[in-house]
């Protein structure tokens, strides 16, 4: 009797130091689990910031290449001797453009528009003449701009234009737009 | 028994630890390595997009040399003539080997380059080519360690008369590292810490046997060789052939010639290290040429259609209508392009008709009548 009062006793003693062992053991176990949870929402927290603020950095640095391509391709047409206003072997006048050479233009940039597309990149060039008044007229010479783009960064160039027809020079402005 | 299950929770606890920190670190050390692989792309695109706004801009100021510092330069620049079509060649402008594509203007415009440019100087340099209107100005870029030497044949006074004008153009660009030396004395041509040589030779291949008598090895690691053989009619058309030196310090020419036609598309020529760089430029230059000759093309035909009703009646026998006047010769000169391969097919022929349009203008402009370009 008394032997298995003390195997009963035994017993419960056993199963209650497993029981509070395998408690023990959850315990930590459960710590080490928070402990890792925390740290692994932490890293993704700081993942997700760092992947926003990359996101902007790098739309902030598209939009800033997209104007300096822009500002580079206004450059290239303003000495363009597609559209300058020639003096045979002497070379071209800067800011004036023959109105021939700019209608002559408009029809083969259309035929070979993918070649100067990549020339003037999202670009959208207009030509509006102001003076005299009786010689007023805008028209689109090149237009390269997606339908989807919502931004456009503008900048207008004073410019003179020249009928050899006529031989007079009127005065306007061409506008740049890069849309992005 | 007890002893032992704590040994194993405590050597569980180990290797949970390892593993997990392992995970841990493999994903920091491959983040840093991406991040570290990203910052220098941006910097490589950064550089690039530097280095393109300033050739875009150096192509609008014809005839200027430039020096620019640019610290640990490593530029490779090269052009594939097959990937030439109606849309331009496949450039390529990459910065510290990143495989970065160059600005897409850079397909159509010819830019004549050194192949490597390893240096803290960028030389740049612009001259107008012109067939006989503007076309487009040509872009030259090399670096200090590359040293140009012009070569000619004492005993041949044209060989020599022709090497000196050209190599006085080539002379204008104050900051290129160049020489002009007879043949007969190209044993005395020192080494002078240049990387790459590239000689310039008025003369037959055949008849040039100087590189085996250069003396200092370090010159003769690196060489390269360009053989101008002008056409008997003109001095301004005519064919270049590549070479290189091998181990064995033989000439190895590169195939066939390439035409050129004007001095510029010779300097072209010079500056360019290989064939298929210099022939991609070609080929760029035939593809600006054909949509400008285009365009006079229509300007003649609107002169043509509008003289009579205005201001310049009676000029209209200048322009001609469709293939008549100057339109006549425009259309010999698109003739003399191979337009499927964007190549000089006749550059005599290119050259005369270029001579006839010429005179045609100038006559025109004499008469008061308006000149096409």
């Amino acid at each position: 009797m008394v032997l298995k009062v003390l195997t009963v006793k035994l017993t419960e003693g056993v199963v209650q130091e497993f029981i509070k062992m395998l408690k023990k053991s959850q315990m930590k176990m459960l710590e080490t689990i928070m402990v890792l949870m925390i740290f692994f929402i932490l890293l993704v927290f700081g993942l997700v910031f760092y992947a926003r603020f990359s996101e902007t950095s790098a739309q902030e640095s598209h939009r800033e290449q997209l104007v300096t391509q822009a500002m580079d391709a206004t450059e290239r047409f303003q000495y363009s001797p597609e559209v300058l206003c020639s003096r045979g072997s002497v070379g071209s006048d800067t800011n004036c453009f023959d109105l021939l050479k700019l209608d002559a233009f408009k029809d083969v940039s259309e035929e070979n528009q993918g070649q100067y597309n990549k020339y003037y990149p999202n670009n959208l060039i207009e030509v509006h003449i102001i003076y005299p008044e009786e010689h007023q007229r805008d028209f689109v010479l090149f237009n390269n701009t997606d339908e989807h783009a919502l931004n456009e960064e503008l900048s207008f160039m004073p410019a003179v234009f020249f009928d050899p027809v006529e031989d007079e020079s009127y005065f306007g402005y061409l506008r740049f737009a890069v849309w992005y | 028994m007890f002893f032992k299950k704590g040994v194993v929770e405590v050597q569980f606890n180990w290797v949970f630890v390892l593993i997990a920190g392992a995970v841990i670190l493999m994903f920091f050390v491959n983040f840093s390595m991406d991040y570290r692989e990203a910052g220098e792309t941006e910097i490589a695109v950064q550089v690039l997009q530097e280095l393109g706004s300033l050739a875009s801009s150096s192509l609008q100021a014809a005839g200027t040399a430039q020096d620019v510092e640019f610290g640990g330069l490593e530029l490779e620049v090269y052009c594939d003539p097959l990937s030439c079509n109606e849309y331009g060649c496949d450039q390529m402008f990459d910065f510290g080997g990143r495989g970065i594509s160059a600005p897409e203007w850079m397909d159509i415009e010819p830019i004549f380059s050194s192949r490597n440019i390893e240096s803290d100087h960028l030389l740049l340099w612009t001259l107008p080519w012109q067939a006989p209107f503007h076309v487009t100005n040509f872009l030259y870029m090399t670096d200090p360690e590359h040293r140009f030497i012009f070569v000619c044949d004492e005993d041949n006074d044209e060989s020599c008369r022709l090497a000196g004008r050209i190599y006085s153009r080539f002379s204008e660009n104050v900051y290129a590292n160049h020489r002009f030396i007879y043949s007969e004395a190209i044993d005395g041509l020192e080494f002078e810490g240049e990387r790459q040589n590239n000689f310039i030779i008025f003369m037959d291949d055949n008849d040039f046997d100087g590189f085996e008598n250069i003396d200092d090895d370090r010159i003769k690691e690196r060489i390269n060789a360009l053989f101008v053989n002008p056409d008997e009619s003109s001095v301004n058309h005519g064919e270049v052939y590549f070479g290189s030196v091998d181990d064995d310090e033989e000439l190895d020419l590169d195939g066939e010639g390439s035409p050129y036609v004007g001095k510029p598309m010779l300097i072209g020529a010079i500056f360019s290290d290989f064939k298929r760089d210099y022939e991609c430029n070609v080929r760029k230059s035939m593809l600006k040429f054909l949509n400008i000759n285009q365009i006079y093309k229509k300007k003649s035909q609107m002169l043509y259609d509008e003289c009579p009703s205005g201001d310049c009646e009676g000029c209209e026998g200048y322009y001609g209508d469709e293939g008549e006047g100057m339109q006549e010769y425009m259309d010999a000169m698109e003739e003399a392009i191979d337009v499927e391969y964007f190549d000089i097919s006749n550059r005599a022929g290119f050259y005369e008709n270029i001579d006839g349009l010429e005179g045609l203008n100038r006559e025109a402009d004499r008469r008061g009548c308006p000149r096409v370009y």
